[in-house]
């Protein structure tokens, strides 16, 4: 059976590319999508959060709608041959226009080229058919990270999706989930089984595990994580109910967040990230939205609900933003991702139309 | 004998091999607590609350979240009520013939809170296994559509299809159908294996995540040698997870060589 799926994914995505290639005169996407006007909060009140658009189908991005499919059925007979996102946990981009979107249970890399309107899929690195891609990350040089949850290993493609090589710290992953990227290139990388992260400098050397473990801030469950500018780490402990916020050495300097259902507090708190202003951002599954926080962790702002429209979730997980402060979301069981803008106080970063 | 000693002494037997392989319940302060017992006191769980924590002696805590005295305000949005984040479920149709009325929007009730967890990263995704092609078929005219298709990829995360109504409108409507027909679907006659209020198949309906009731530790998991898992079966009469397991399987329809084509 892995022969045969081996054989199946590697056909698909050497299709797709074959697809797309003629495809590249294609008007970008625009990434806001005009039909829909949402804002948070709502007026009077300042926008600081609008809806840009959602990513559901490759039809979505890839202009000759149907053509995807209709290659798939030629080549597998099964026409419920599925592209779409079925489980998506892990976003990121390269902070351009390709969006990278980890499927645990579909077992690959979606890679969506808004640019370019091309969808393609990571499905193996080098000879291993991925397992439960769960985290993506992409260093300024756009290269990608993937964490795979089942596989235990942490893979590195080249922004053309050719793979490079594996990411080895002192001892073997035993569940690699989040991974973040610093300004200084460094990568942080959650284990979740070790109960800890490991840092590798930007040439992908290991170099210490984080954070420090001093009593009282031990990491329960850690699952996601993210950086900022001043170079502090945000870590999602989700059974602990919270995120922890460490300096750059590893250092605890504060929590954000308690158990609980009501505004400010977490369920079952995952993604987490930053937006140029040093606001955090952190997904609830189990609330179906994101909470704001500032850098003190009071709470500013929450989007989302329960549901399946745009601005609506159902039990997301990976939360991303770009140097362009758009938020992309893993709405998992909506089976899609979300794209929003964070509005600058007084500021004026319309968004662009890439 | 008299036939009333009989039963007597047959229920006793029938509740000593459910008591010998029952696993211990999720508050078992002797044994410990299950493996869903996530609290600091906890002796069987390698992963659990930080014991520095007060809350993390509280068990329930972990699946059913409690509720806040003291929400923040929002600095953003200072004219929002502050409230509590509600849960609800949006439905969608699942068997396509119409006039079926098992409507879909997976995961709904309790199997949120099993799947806001068991997502690959925080609890596993409980892999059957390998990788297994094509969809499930309910028949060749009913098989379930939509993103909720329990295909190829759905198995890769391994679960069962959950959140569908199966009542008697939906089980006639498989009986119908020529190939399911002869596959002995049932509404389940095992007690322990119960729908939810609304008709709906949910993760609690084969697994009870309070107290596993089969085998302890019977599965291994191939990725991390040593280590095993509880199958927390509603059900552990046979004395045997795998037994158990069939028993559940089988009172809801048949087990079939390779289920999933």
């Amino acid at each position: 059976m892995r022969n045969r799926n081996f054989h199946l994914k590697a056909l698909l995505v050497l299709s797709l590319l074959v697809v797309m290639s003629g495809c590249m005169t294609a008007q970008p996407v625009e990434w806001r999508d005009t039909r829909h006007n949402l804002a948070w909060p709502q007026p009077p009140d300042p926008a600081r959060v609008v809806f840009l658009r959602e990513l559901a189908h490759p039809q979505d991005i890839v202009p000759e709608k149907g053509k995807v499919g209709r290659f798939l059925d030629l080549l597998t007979g099964d026409q419920e041959a599925k592209v779409e996102f079925n489980s998506p946990y892990g976003v990121a981009t390269d902070n351009g226009s390709v969006v990278y979107v980890a499927d645990p249970s579909a077992g690959f890399v979606h890679r969506y080229d808004l640019a370019n309107r091309e969808v393609t899929y990571i499905v193996q690195a080098g000879d291993e058919v991925l397992g439960s891609p769960v985290g993506v990350a992409v260093d300024r040089n756009g290269n990608l990270y993937v964490s795979d949850s089942h596989r235990r290993k942490v893979y590195k493609f080249s922004r053309d999706g050719e793979y490079l090589q594996e990411i080895k710290a002192e001892k073997e992953f035993q569940r690699p989930a989040g991974i973040a990227i610093n300004g200084n290139g460094e990568k942080f990388i959650v284990d979740v089984l070790a109960q800890k992260l490991y840092v590798f400098d930007n040439e992908d050397r290991f170099l210490r595990s984080f954070p420090n473990n001093l009593p009282g801030t031990e990491l329960v469950s850690p699952s996601n994580v993210a950086v900022d500018r001043a170079l502090k780490v945000y870590v999602t402990d989700t059974m602990g109910f919270m995120v922890r916020v460490f300096d750059y050495e590893g250092n605890p300097v504060g929590t954000i967040g308690e158990i609980g259902d009501a505004p400010g507090s977490f369920a079952r708190p995952k993604g987490v990230a930053v937006d140029s202003d040093g606001h955090i951002y952190i997904v609830d599954a189990n609330h179906d939205n994101f909470q704001v926080f500032d850098g003190e962790g009071n709470l500013l702002l929450f989007v989302g609900r329960n549901g399946a429209r745009p601005g609506e979730f159902y039990l997301p997980s990976g939360i991303f933003i770009d140097s362009q402060d758009r938020i992309f979301v893993a709405d998992t069981y909506n089976h899609r991702v979300q794209i929003f803008q964070y509005v600058k106080q007084g500021g004026n970063n319309e968004t662009s139309n890439r | 004998m008299k036939p009333a000693i009989v039963s007597l002494l047959v229920f006793s037997l029938a509740i000593a091999a459910i008591a010998s392989a029952a696993g211990p319940k999720i508050s078992d302060s002797a044994m410990g607590g299950n493996k869903h017992n996530l609290s600091s006191l906890n002796t069987n769980v390698t992963y659990k609350a930080d014991p520095s924590d007060p809350r993390g002696r509280e068990i329930c805590i972990f699946c059913h979240t409690p509720h806040n005295a003291a929400p923040q305000t929002t600095l953003w949005n200072r004219r929002d009520p502050t409230a509590t984040f509600g849960h609800y479920s949006s439905s969608s149709l699942v068997i396509s013939r119409s006039g079926v009325p098992s409507s879909y929007g997976e995961p709904t009730g309790s199997s949120r809170l099993c799947l806001s967890c068991h997502d690959g990263v925080t609890a596993g995704g409980v892999s059957l296994g390998d990788v297994l092609s094509g969809p499930i078929y309910m028949g060749i005219n009913d098989k379930i559509t939509g993103i909720a298709l329990f295909d190829s990829s759905k198995i890769r995360s391994g679960h069962h299809p959950v959140s569908f109504v199966y009542n008697a409108a939906v089980l006639n409507a498989i009986q119908s159908d020529p190939v399911k027909s002869s596959e002995n679907y049932m509404l389940p006659s095992l007690q322990e294996v119960k729908l939810d209020r609304e008709e709906r198949m949910q993760c609690t309906t084969c697994h009870n995540p309070h107290q596993n009731q089969s085998t302890e530790e019977t599965y291994p998991i191939p990725p991390n040698v040593g280590r095993k898992i509880a199958p927390f079966w509603v059900y552990g009469g046979k004395g045997n997870a795998t037994d158990d397991r069939d028993a559940v399987c089988l009172t809801c329809h048949n087990l079939i060589v390779g289920p999933f084509r």
